[in-house]
Formats: structure tokens, sequence, C-alpha cells
């Protein structure tokens, strides 16, 4: 995510496999924390699962 | 005329005949079986052909309609008698409750997001995963560690927004019935259902649990309550023409050949108890 470190937006964080339903805001404030977040939830959400390969499932 | 009915207030036999069906489709080997909408709802999850069909977009409610139409109209051909019913989550708020009891739905995972243990979609052999962007063959779920069900306060404050969507007709529309049912806007009634339940239902192959079908039948009724209030014509549907990239009232909703006009009044195939 090409992020300038003087920027004040807030992005959003997804892995549409995983929390397209919770997205996890992220910026240099107060959510400066947002990857952190997104990957406890990642792990919380796979526990002892791994991805397939429909994970990466194209679009069409 | 179909009519769709609360969970709550299914009999046993309606139970029963409603698991059945979902279960024959899943083990029909032709056709739109069930793994045939999970798949489907993976291809259209993000963008096809340029556009967002079923989310992030205004022709969530309408793709979604159309989807929840296909999949009962699916389960009809196995059992005529089943109408889709709805989880009524601003009432129905226990995950002991309907639908998550043993005789329908069944309950949570175990140990936090594992597997489901009680029937009738408890393991691999009963209810097996086929397609899904993890490793579990059985459903699992992982109730109320995440998220918040909406109230019925919070349901109310909708039916009040008069205007369908706003641009950009996406997940920042600052406006618009859709977007706060849909989950970008307060109160956010659709997404934070999906990680409430957890387990698959917080995934991209969310269909995978039968329990989808019934949240989106009420984020359906609920769509069914504001055109109630609003109108069910062409005119109250957002944007009206002349968007790119975005479904227009009389765009095809890709996969199912109809345009999300013809969606719109539906009271002639079911409506709701």
């Amino acid at each position: 995510m090409p992020v300038a470190t003087d920027s004040t937006a807030t992005y959003t964080a997804v892995i549409s496999t995983l929390n397209h339903f919770d997205p996890i805001p992220l910026d240099e404030g107060r959510h400066r924390d947002g990857l952190k977040k997104l990957a406890k939830l990642a792990v919380d959400q796979l526990g002892d699962q791994e991805l397939t390969h429909h994970a990466d499932h194209s679009h069409k | 005329m179909g009519t769709r009915k609360s969970v709550a207030a299914l009999t046993a036999t309606e139970k029963a005949d409603f698991v059945a069906a979902v279960k024959a489709l899943k083990a029909q080997s032709s056709g739109r079986n069930y793994d045939w909408f999970v798949r489907t709802h993976m291809d259209y999850f993000s963008t096809v052909s340029s556009h967002n069909y079923a989310h992030q977009s205004s022709s969530f409610l309408p793709w979604h309609r159309q989807y929840l139409l296909e999949l009962e109209n699916a389960l009809k051909a196995h059992n005529p008698a089943v109408d889709l019913p709805y989880w009524n989550w601003t009432a129905n708020r226990s995950t002991t409750g309907p639908p998550f009891t043993s005789d329908f739905m069944g309950g949570n995972g175990s140990g936090g997001n594992g597997p489901v243990t009680t029937a009738p979609f408890a393991g691999s052999t009963r209810w097996r995963i086929n397609v899904s962007a993890t490793s579990s063959t059985s459903l699992r779920r992982a109730m109320a560690l995440r998220g918040s069900l909406p109230t019925t306060s919070d349901a109310d404050s909708v039916m009040g927004v008069s205007s369908y969507d706003a641009s950009p007709w996406n997940s920042s529309s600052s406006s618009g019935l859709r977007n706060r049912v849909e989950g970008g806007l307060a109160p956010n009634l659709h997404n934070r259902i999906h990680v409430w339940v957890g387990g698959h239902m917080a995934q991209i192959d969310s269909p995978n649990d039968p329990v989808f079908f019934l949240h989106h039948c009420n984020v359906d009724r609920l769509y069914h309550l504001w055109q109630a209030r609003w109108g069910f014509g062409a005119d109250r549907y957002l944007p009206g023409g002349g968007v790119a990239n975005v479904v227009d009232v009389n765009e095809t909703l890709v996969p199912f050949g109809v345009t999300v006009a013809s969606t719109l009044d539906h009271r002639g195939l079911y409506t709701y108890a």
C-alpha cells in the first residue's frame, strides 16, 4: 500500500478472504496498530487451518 | 406464491423439510447444486467485468435478492413446500435459540473457532465443506466472539432513510439505505452478523454455512419493509442510469440474467410473514 510517511489519510486494511465483513482502519494516527490488529484477526480466524487455493480465487 | 416465515415460527416439520432440502441440494450431482451457490458467491465477491455486482455497490440488495430466489427455487425442486425462512437477529439473539437449535442450524463451534458439534450440519460426514478459502472440511462457527447483533432500534433507523444509495455507490457512500444496511455506514445491519457468527460465515465462502441464507433473507425482508414504505418502483433504485461500472437499474445482474428493475417488485413471487 503506497502510503506517504506524512499521509493523514485513513485506509482500510482487508484480506478479502478473511475479513471482508470486518475491515480494519489503518493510518499514521490513532490507527497505527491496524496491521497488528489485521494480523491477529487473521491468526484467530485461521486457527489450525491453512489457506487453500481458493483463497486467491480469481474473479471473472 | 411462497410465504417466508421467521425461523422462530417454523414447525418441526418445516424445519426438517428445510434441512432435508438443503442436504438434497448439497448432494445433487448436476446443475446448480449447493456448492454452485458457494462458488458463485466467491466468484462475485469482488470485481467482475469492472462491476461490483454483489458487494460494496448499489446492486448489493437486488443481487442477493435474486441469489436467494435462485437458491429457494433450487430447494423447491427437491420439495415444493419449502420456503426460505428468515433469521430476525433483532429478536432471536441467543447462540442456543432459533435458528441455532439442534434440530435446525445446530449450535456454536467448539473451542472458539472450531467445528460445529451439534446436528444436522456438524462434522464433515453430515455436511462436507468442499469449496472454501480455508482447509477445514467441517462447518465452523465462533459465535459472539467478535461483532454484535443489531437492535430493533438499529433496524428501525434505516427505514426512515428515503434515498436508496448515493455516489460514489460503494462502501464510501455517506448516505442512503444500501450502505447503512450493507455495512459501510452505521448501523451496519449486514456485515456485523457475518462477524458475530464467525467461522465460515466470516469468510469469502460464507454460504458454506446455511445460516447465511437465513441471515440474507432477513436483510431482504428489511429491504422489503423499506420498499413497502417508500415504493417498489424502479424510480426508487439508484443509480438510475449512466454511471459507468455501477449496476444501473436497467442493467443485468450477472450471472442471473435479469435486470435490477425486474427484481424490485417481488410480491408476485414471495412475501414475508
